[in-house]
């Protein structure tokens, strides 16, 4: 007998079921499972609850860690930043990811600019009401050439990796050679740290907006949210995509969805994401159509776990 | 249509001698449907005797676990997204939501053991695997998009590390994870659409196909039922 | 320093049994990295479906006939 035609043969075989049948309930069978579901997740839920861990904010951050906030504000002003340099969807500082020839990332364009200079630091300080040294700055850093803002915002950088982390050691930041980036980043501390940054970010399209896009970007930008994050064991060379925060199961079934990061090359890859998409992506075609893969569809004959499952049959049939 | 006494004959339901040569659709649809799944077959009190494995109960299992997540989702919804995190009622039943949501894919993963090792696909099947595998794929951002609606620091997290995910295949100019309210709209009704319909036509392609039979115990079964099937 | 502590704690919610917002275990080998619960979930997955296949099921009377 061929391939196909064992296989044709085990299909036909399956198609009409002619033999004894049993009473069966299938009304009291779903209510039963239903009933029995709903208890145990109340009883999970009484036993364990949900995890709850407070967001992040801007405010938060720039008290806890001061000078990651100006790090990161000095970032996004001389273009350095993950955001500045991440092109589409943001903005086309880069391609972004690719595979081969394939850009998708780039082929789809910018759907949510963000300018990161302006949108972080140059306009949340031009809304700062009542401070014309403040503006005097912004002006003085907009007006001069770009050669001279990366000098200042270079060297301001390396000063504040020095720095002591707290608000007195950002405010005694100070030298002609930062120019006018020390004024700039004392009010824009100043502002994160009384929410107006959080405010000013969340409302900036429109009054009822639902879109975090920008105010998120800025804090993945920063060091806060990945450290809260890595001590949750939920970074993505930690396997985090399995992971919950506390001790709280997390999705044990995107196993195979981060093994992939966890390993070469796509450890090590720029284009670690859509390389893992596409596997991921073939995986899935292949998962769907199991039916029809010669090998796959075997394997269960192979490997006979469904002469446990129908013992019953076989040994009423040999009888 | 006068305003006469109806002839019993018109009646509706009770299809004339001559609806054989209609071209109601109405009819004809009927017709399909009730041929395809009449109510015995649709709320069968009978199922085959190899039906007889603890291994059966992880569909049913799956389904109302489907079940309990959109009943919790459903009151959650009531109160809208920032309930829970204020009251220790809406606390609860997002409890409940998340881990209907773990049993969910708990028991989806043994009922897909169970089903690959019977070869669950055979004898015009494959539509039942092919609904079930697709169920597990949409189900999957339909859980995304929830962790991502939280509204907190595992919500800022995961929305922020998945986008990169969605922007290298292009797909986040368009879907885009850090924004709320797409996304919850997403998670609310878009994606448990997707995922209901799948399961109704998963469910109702078993009812229309039967409980799959055992694979034949011997070749020489197999070749009897083949010589039998070309009968 | 509240706000560091309002960003870190978890808001007021009807207490738990069991509290899991404490740090889990993990279990570290090369590469793998895997959290205690999960774990326990996935073993768990794992024997309930030896159970099932292996676990005797209740008889019923059978009808020859069909439904």
């Amino acid at each position: 007998m061929t391939y196909r035609q064992r296989t044709k043969a085990l299909n036909d075989a399956a198609r009409e079921y002619h033999g004894p049948y049993r009473h069966y309930d299938i009304v009291k069978e779903a209510a039963l499972a239903l009933g029995f579901v709903t208890i145990l997740a109340v009883v999970f839920s009484i036993l364990f609850s949900s995890p709850d861990e407070r967001p992040t904010t801007i405010r938060g951050w720039a008290h806890s860690t001061p000078a990651d906030f100006v790090t990161t504000a000095v970032s996004e002003l001389d273009g350095s930043s993950g955001t500045a340099g991440y092109g589409p969807p943001y903005n086309g500082a880069s391609s972004g990811q690719h595979m081969a020839f394939i850009y998708l990332q780039k082929w789809f364009g910018i759907a949510h600019p963000i300018n990161t200079a302006d949108d972080y630091v140059i306009d949340p300080l031009r809304s700062i009401a009542n401070s014309p040294q403040l503006q005097a700055a912004v002006t003085r850093y907009q007006t001069a050439p770009a050669k001279q803002q990366s000098a200042w915002t270079t060297a301001y950088s390396v000063a504040v990796a020095k720095a002591p982390d707290s608000n007195a050691g950002i405010y005694a930041l100070s030298g002609s050679s930062f120019g006018p980036v020390p004024t700039m980043m004392d009010g824009l501390l100043r502002l994160a740290q009384n929410g107006g940054l959080d405010g000013a970010l969340l409302s900036n399209k429109q009054f009822y907006s639902t879109d975090y896009t920008k105010i998120l970007m800025l804090l993945a930008d920063g060091g806060n949210l990945a450290n809260r994050a890595q001590a949750d064991h939920l970074s993505g060379d930690q396997w985090g995509m399995m992971n919950e925060t506390g001790s709280f199961p997390g999705q044990s079934w995107l196993w195979l969805y981060t093994f992939w990061y966890q390993i070469k090359p796509f450890s090590t890859s720029d284009n670690a994401d859509i390389l893992v998409m596409a596997v991921m992506g073939l995986l899935s075609v292949a998962f769907v159509l199991v039916p029809f893969i010669p090998g796959v569809r075997d394997l269960p004959r192979k490997i006979p776990i469904y002469r446990l499952i129908w013992r019953e049959h076989y040994a009423r049939n040999a009888r | 249509m006068s305003d006469a006494d109806p002839d019993p004959q018109q009646a509706p339901g009770a299809a004339g001698p001559d609806a054989s040569a209609t071209n109601s659709w109405t009819i004809g649809l009927r017709r399909r449907l009730v041929g395809a799944l009449p109510p015995e077959k649709l709320l069968p009190d009978g199922q085959p005797a190899y039906v007889a494995s603890w291994i059966y109960i992880f569909g049913v299992l799956t389904l109302s676990s489907l079940a309990v997540i959109i009943g919790s989702g459903t009151i959650l919804s009531l109160k809208g997204p920032g309930w829970w995190h204020d009251s220790g009622i809406g606390h609860f039943f997002n409890s409940i939501h998340l881990w209907s949501v773990e049993l969910f894919f708990f028991f989806m993963l043994i009922h897909l053991w169970g089903k690959y090792w019977m070869s669950a696909w055979r004898g015009g099947r494959a539509r039942v695997w092919v609904t079930g595998a697709v169920t597990f794929l949409v189900a999957i951002p339909c859980a995304l998009t929830g962790y991502v609606s939280q509204q907190n620091f595992d919500a800022q997290w995961i929305s922020t590390q998945a986008k990169d995910a969605m922007n290298s295949i292009g797909i986040g100019s368009f879907f885009n994870l850090l924004n709320f309210g797409q996304i919850y709209g997403y998670h609310v009704f878009l994606l448990p659409l997707a995922v209901v319909a799948l399961v109704i036509a998963h469910v109702l392609l078993v009812r229309r196909h039967g409980v799959v039979p055992p694979l034949p115990d011997d070749l020489q079964e197999l070749l009897s039922a083949a010589r039998r099937g070309n009968a | 320093m509240d706000h560091i502590h309002r960003a870190l704690s978890v808001p007021p919610m009807l207490a738990a049994v069991f509290n899991l917002n404490g740090k889990a275990g993990y279990a570290h080998w090369h590469f793998f990295d895997m959290s205690v619960p999960n774990i326990i979930v996935i073993v768990l997955a794992l024997v309930i479906f030896a159970i099932a296949l292996f676990a005797p099921f209740p008889g019923n009377p059978r009808r020859k006939d069909r439904p």
